[in-house]
Parts: C-alpha cells; structure tokens; sequence
C-alpha cells in the first residue's frame, strides 16, 4: 500500500462529497410526488420525493416553510427548487428544498420557461451583451421600495464602505399587479434624470416566487436588457432566480451584496493610490541611476577615443537632467529633489565649462544661444567662441555640409 | 487637461494605464517624466474626488412627469 496515499475518515468522506454536490447542484428544480410527509414541532418539514422508477430524500427548513404560503402534502404532485446534498452525521443524500410550487399551477411555470426560452433565443441574455459595472462608481442608482429594510441596507453598506459615493433612491413598488409599470418607470426616470448614474441596484427583499413573480415579466426584462446605465439586481435571497436576474448585467444574492459589489471601501482606495504614488517615484529614481551607469561606461570606453563626440552626448543628457531636475522641482517632491540634489552635484563633472577647462571652444550665437548641429547657420552670421579664458568674435563664411 | 469633468472611474483607470505604460516599456526620459507627472495629476485628482461629497442620499421624485432630486430618503 503506498503510504502517501491520504486515507480519510468517514466525516472528511462525507463533507468532500457533500462540498462536490453543494456546487454542482446547487440551484435545481425537480419535479416529483410528494410521499411520507412529516413535519416536526421545530417547523422543519420532512418527505420524500418520488417519480415511477426513483426517489429522493427531501428537507424543507422551517424558514423556508414559512414563505411557502401552504403545507404541501402526501400525493401532490410539485416542482421544487433547491439543492442537493449529504447530512454528514448520516451520510445521507438529500435535497434542501427552498421552493415549493404545486404542479397544478404549472401553467405559471410553463410560462416561464417558455418566455425564459423566447428571451434566451434573442440574446437578451447573452452574456457579450453585458455591459460592464463600474469598479469605482460616484453615483449609484437605487430603484426598490421606500418602506423595508432593503433601501437601509444598502445605505449602511455603501456609506461605510464608500462615503465618497451619492446614492440616489428611485421608489418604486415591487410587488402587485402594478409593480412592472412602476419599476419600468423608475428605470426610465433614472436614465431621465440630470444626474448621471454610474450604475442602478434592482432590489427587493425575499418573498415566495408568486410576490416577485412581477421581475418575470416580459417588458420589464426587457428594459432591463435595453439600459444604457449597467443595472445590478438583488431579487428576493440566493435561490430565487427571477427573469430580470438573467437580463440584468450582473445578479447579487442579497440587496446588501450589490451595494458591496459596487463600493470599494474609501480606505484601501487611499492606500492603493499612495502606493501608486510610491511607484512612479520609483521609475523615475531607476530611470536614472540607469543612465548614471551608462554615463560611468562611457566615461570609461568611448570617450577617450572620440572625445567630441562624448562631449555632445554628454552636454545633451546634462540639458535633459537639468530639464528633470526643474520639472521636479515644480512638481515638489521632496524625497526624490533630495536624491536628485545629489546627483545633480555628480553632474557637474559634466558642465560644459569643465570641458573648455581641458582645451575646447563653444560657439554661441549672437542671443547667447548655444550653436549645436540644428542650430541655423548663414553666412555672414556673426558667432562667438568661448574658450576657456578668451572669447572670439568671428563671422561665418560659407557653410557647407559634411 | 481639465479634471473637473473626467470621472473617479475614469481617472482611475487612466492611472492603471499610465503606470502599465511606465511598466511595459522603455520609455524616454522626456516621455517617463511626462507619464510620471500626469500619474501623480491623477493620483490627487482621485483622492480628491474621494473627500468629496460625503453619504449625499437623494431621492428622484416623479409627480406628473417632472423629475426632481430632493435631498434624504
């Protein structure tokens, strides 16, 4: 037996497998029989699901029982929706049933899926057509109800994490009869309004599937695909997947998680743009100890056979230090002035003057300007030549080129 | 350049490039100072957009087709 071979316990056993079918079946609707029914006095309601050849073992929590609206009972025939996975102390496979929808009201259902069909074969769903939420939004869009706890939440995320961001409330009712016409206006209104939103937040609390059943509606949808501002919704808790989740650009579990996606907290932004600082600071500090290396190698290479031709390269990259050192001395930079002060003194070896020093002339023109190979020239020009100790006033003749 | 109307998302994003451009390549120096101060431009241009308007909350009232913006929720 090969000893590296991990060997597990039955409890690792069982919560590998129960991980593997938590994310592979976590959102699934099944359509079955309900069969041995019991409910405990805890709420939580017990049963198993069956067709003709197979069943399964089925868990519906007292919470969720709750929002059912009914107690669903031996021999009705459903569709639910949940997940699958393993009660560890038993080992047994189930599924966790969020939803509960009895199949003679199927014709809701079937609606649905043929609508959720209709829509997919447009590309209302397609994912290229998403448009893209803002990292670092100013201004957030909030259409949800006035009342409840959804607009709060939001609120306290968004304003601690991010006070710098405006958020803007669009009430709208999202639930009844006339929930699409308000929720459509509210997204027009926004879109209307002459401050420009960076992104909206869809939102309303959980509910059972027939309370936010107005968000499958096929005009609703539909605007939603259509906004030009990118629109996040948090429709109901993580198991409610409704038609403007899918048309919508991106889908957060909870109200609280969308104002999350959307608010980069104040702090770390700080800290992230110091460091960016930092970094510039840094390219330009070894750009430079760069060019000093260089500058060391030509001293001891090239120059001593050309020395006319190190002398321009050399009085070229004084003149762009010099130019650097101005510019960053304006931009007031203590640190890296400090540093450049040094190096500036490193320079000097450089100057010019230095190099008239060991027997060269420089031409000035009549301003004062220095004369270099772009400089024009005309006969007749009058030039002076700076020498070390002397200057000569000299008048061009001809110029020709090389 | 005029930051008054560019976006914290904006400039946020021109600063990843600016640093990206400085990163990638070997820049000349008149280039990498240009970059290094349109960086920090951006860098303060962003904090500033940070301290400002903090938790504005409003909320956009419909009456009869005329929208208005009135402060609180």
């Amino acid at each position: 037996m090969n000893t590296e071979q991990t060997i597990l316990s039955v409890s690792q056993l069982n919560n590998q497998a129960k991980f593997l079918l938590e994310n592979k079946f976590s959102h699934v609707w099944v359509e079955g029989e309900i069969s041995s029914l019991r409910q405990y006095s805890s709420g939580h309601i017990y049963f198993t699901l069956k067709d003709a050849t197979g069943e399964i073992s089925s868990v519906l929590f007292a919470h969720d029982a709750k929002k059912l609206g009914f107690i669903p009972e031996n021999g009705q025939k459903v569709i639910m929706f949940g997940g699958v996975s393993i009660y560890s102390p038993r080992g047994q496979f189930q599924f966790n049933v969020k939803s509960i929808h009895i199949s003679g009201k199927g014709d809701l259902w079937e609606a649905y899926e043929r609508l959720k069909r209709k829509l997919e074969s447009e590309g209302i769903f397609d994912p290229s057509q998403k448009k893209k939420i803002p990292a670092y939004p100013q201004k957030i869009g909030v259409i949800t109800s006035v009342d409840g706890s959804v607009i709060q939440d939001i609120i306290n995320v968004i304003t601690r994490r991010s006070p710098h961001i405006q958020i803007m409330l669009r009430p709208s009712l999202v639930q009844g009869d006339s929930a699409v016409e308000s929720l459509i206006q509210g997204i027009e209104d926004i879109h209307a309004c002459s401050s420009q939103m960076d992104a909206i937040i869809i939102g309303r609390g959980g509910g059972s599937m027939e309370d936010l059943w107005c968000f499958n509606d096929e005009r609703l949808v539909r605007v939603i695909a259509n906004s030009k501002i990118p629109i996040i919704s948090a429709v109901g808790h993580e198991t409610d997947f409704t038609l403007s989740d899918f048309a919508s650009d991106l889908r957060a579990p909870t109200p609280s998680a969308a104002a999350e996606l959307l608010s980069p907290v104040r702090d770390d932004l700080y800290q992230y743009l110091d460091e960016q600082e930092e970094r510039l600071l840094g390219f330009i500090q070894s750009y430079i100890l760069n060019q000093y290396q260089t500058i060391e190698m030509a001293i001891l290479s090239y120059g001593f056979h050309k020395p006319e031709v190190f002398f321009d390269q050399q009085k070229e990259k004084y003149n762009n230090f010099t130019n650097v050192l101005v510019n960053l001395a304006q931009s007031s930079v203590d640190k890296l002035k400090k540093k450049l002060e040094i190096e500036y003194e490193k320079l000097q070896v450089l100057n010019p003057k230095d190099i008239l020093k060991r027997g060269y002339s420089l031409a000035f023109d009549e301003d004062g300007k220095i004369i270099n190979t772009d400089s024009p020239l005309k006969k007749g020009d009058n030039i002076n030549l700076h020498f070390s100790d002397r200057i000569a006033n000299t008048t061009i003749n001809k110029v020709e080129k090389k | 350049m005029s930051n008054k109307e560019i976006s914290f998302e904006v400039s946020m994003l021109s600063l990843e490039k600016v640093i990206e451009k400085l990163e990638s390549s070997s820049t000349s120096l008149d280039e990498m100072v240009q970059l290094y101060e349109e960086g920090i431009k951006l860098t303060h241009s962003c904090k500033s957009k940070l301290a400002a308007a903090e938790e504005r909350i409003t909320t956009l009232v419909n009456e009869k087709d005329e929208l208005k913006e009135v402060p609180g929720i």
